[in-house]
């Protein structure tokens, strides 16, 4: 199978001599066609720069990128991308957006009645039909967005980068763009790489994705699978009636985290302990003081944060 | 495809393209009309000086005096503007990644924009030259013979603008040298050059110089129905010869930027 996108020992350095800078060291890594891959890490850690070698922007030093075989930065390759960035936008601002999508659409060499017919198959995934007529300056940044992400599927390409797509949209509007992110890639069977630091974006879009650090590759996998020995690390906090109440005793197995005044927080280990046996042995202890208990698994920003710290 | 559709399908394309810019400069005339009303005003006090100064020559009448102030106040205003450079520059980055060539997008931008930008002035000109005392015919000519120059003279600007635009590329900053060049340009080339009340050899050294053929001859052409001291041939040879020096380094320093964009990083 033809590998979407693929990054082979790709290494790109600035400056020279003493003052070289090394951005990506050795970076390898291939998207099949239909992943949803997240690529992630800290500001500084090379993602921009990666991100900009794939779509032909920057050369690597040594190394190779490539589209859909073809060479990045190439006609052809170009042809196969799409790219939406939230912090800039393709669009026209003082033009309607129809007049902006057929302009788009000519820049990748789609003209005549299959120009017309993407434009309106894709309004209305995107629901953007009644936008058609307005001009870029009177949307909402949600309609916008959406508008955006039409822009950069004109073509049909075979994988979009797609950076922040969501920056400074409400959760409503988020959730929107990724339900209609998912039903275009369920519907084209594309690919697609997100960078984004707004981790709920990747936990709805991506099962896969990449953790690179300091230009290095440092994960790369399934997304459940990144929380590695935290994955099965729950948290409990209970609501007590009363205060004074002592916290359960420690067994090893349910470790008392803190209690304030009416709350309790425990943290436990799923297959060490089954939740069943440690929520009776918690509603045990509270008895008809237990007001309320909220289950919680570790989040991905506090795996990322555990995975970042001790970098400079 | 063969190399000969390719190349007319790219044609198409920039065309569209050029047209596209055109009409965005009238997609919002409220705006545009404010940010010119006061151009009609410019044209009315720069033709009270210009007729004080240059009173000795008589080389033009008052009515062509507003109508030669107008159409060069038209072109310098039109002339590698900040916002348009700013616009090709910025879409740098993101072109590399298009299947379309940066500098052919941005120029033929470039040259739709400042066209529909000229156009847009030349029709409130229009409306300001009679109640200037300068309408009737001599301004429908000088109208008529305006559109003649102005896609010559949009070439001629956008290849100007986008050697800015790569400059800006190069140096991220170029908006304090682009002041002083405008500014030189409208001293040598403008309003009170060439046929102001120099001597020799001055004058003739004016009238060489591109400013000239830039604003100078086209506004005397467009009054008068013939350039100053030159025939059409020549002035299309020298502004010809000037496309071809400022095309040749746009391409050697769109390359050069294109490579000095590699130390940008992330």
């Amino acid at each position: 199978m033809q590998a979407s996108l693929s990054a082979v020992n790709i290494v790109k350095n600035f400056g020279s001599g003493d003052k070289t800078f090394k951005a990506v060291q050795d970076l390898s890594f291939t998207l099949n066609p239909g992943e949803s891959v997240a690529f992630l890490g800290p500001n500084g850690a090379g993602k921009s720069t990666t991100i900009k070698i794939l779509c032909g922007i920057l050369a690597p030093t040594s190394g190779r990128a490539e589209i859909s075989g073809h060479p990045a930065g190439s006609l052809e390759a170009n042809k196969q991308l799409g790219l939406v960035f939230g912090t800039r936008s393709q669009l026209f601002m003082h033009m309607t957006i129809v007049q902006c999508l057929d302009l788009i659409s000519e820049i990748y060499f789609l003209t005549g009645p299959a120009k017309k017919k993407r434009i309106h198959e894709l309004a209305e995934l995107f629901d953007i039909t009644d936008l058609l007529q307005k001009r870029v300056r009177t949307l909402s940044l949600g309609q916008r967005m959406r508008c955006e992400v039409v822009a950069a599927l004109l073509h049909k390409p075979k994988i979009l980068l797609a950076d922040e797509p969501t920056i400074g949209l409400d959760i409503i509007a988020k959730n929107r763009l990724r339900e209609l992110i998912l039903r275009w890639q369920k519907e084209e069977k594309s690919t697609l790489l997100l960078t984004s630091h707004d981790l709920s974006d990747v936990e709805a879009l991506c099962e896969r994705c990449i953790l690179i650090d300091h230009g290095v590759k440092r994960y790369d996998g399934k997304l459940s699978l990144l929380k590695g020995d935290l994955s099965d690390l729950r948290r409990v906090q209970i609501t007590v009636s009363e205060q004074g109440i002592l916290p359960y005793a420690n067994e090893g197995k349910i470790k008392s985290i803190s209690h304030e005044e009416f709350i309790h927080q425990y943290e436990l280990r799923s297959q060490k302990l089954p939740m069943a046996e440690a929520l009776s042995k918690l509603s045990h202890h509270y008895g008809d003081r237990l007001q309320d208990i909220q289950i919680s698994e570790v989040s991905l920003e506090e795996v990322l944060a555990q995975r970042y710290q001790g970098r400079p | 495809m063969t190399s000969f559709s390719t190349s007319l399908e790219s044609i198409n394309f920039h065309r569209r393209h050029a047209w596209f810019n055109l009409r965005e400069q009238f997609s919002d005339i409220p705006t545009a009309i404010a940010a010119n009303a006061l151009i009609p005003f410019f044209v009315w006090i720069l033709s009270e000086i210009w007729q004080r100064f240059n009173s000795s020559q008589g080389n033009f009448t008052l009515k062509e005096i507003i109508l030669y102030i107008g159409i060069t106040e038209l072109l310098f205003m039109t002339f590698v503007r900040l916002g348009s450079i700013s616009r090709a520059s910025g879409d740098f980055s993101i072109a590399l990644s298009r299947p379309r060539s940066w500098l052919m997008m941005s120029f033929s931008g470039l040259i739709g924009r400042s066209t529909g930008g000229r156009i847009f002035m030349l029709l409130m000109l229009m409306v300001a030259f009679p109640l200037l005392g300068s309408g009737g015919q001599l301004m429908v000519d000088s109208v008529l013979r305006f559109f003649i120059v102005l896609p010559w003279l949009a070439v001629l600007q956008g290849l100007f603008a986008l050697l800015f635009a790569v400059a800006q590329v190069l140096w991220h900053q170029t908006n304090y040298f682009l002041m002083p060049f405008g500014k030189i340009f409208l001293v040598l080339g403008g309003v009170w050059g060439p046929v102001a009340d120099f001597s020799e050899p001055w004058k003739s050294v004016l009238l060489k110089l591109p400013p000239s053929d830039l604003f100078f001859q086209p506004a005397y052409f467009c009054v008068k129905g013939h350039f100053y001291g030159i025939t059409a041939g020549e002035w299309l040879l020298r502004t010809g010869i000037l496309a071809a020096v400022l095309a040749l380094c746009n391409i050697y320093f769109f390359r050069y930027a294109k490579r000095e964009h590699q130390a940008y990083g992330g």
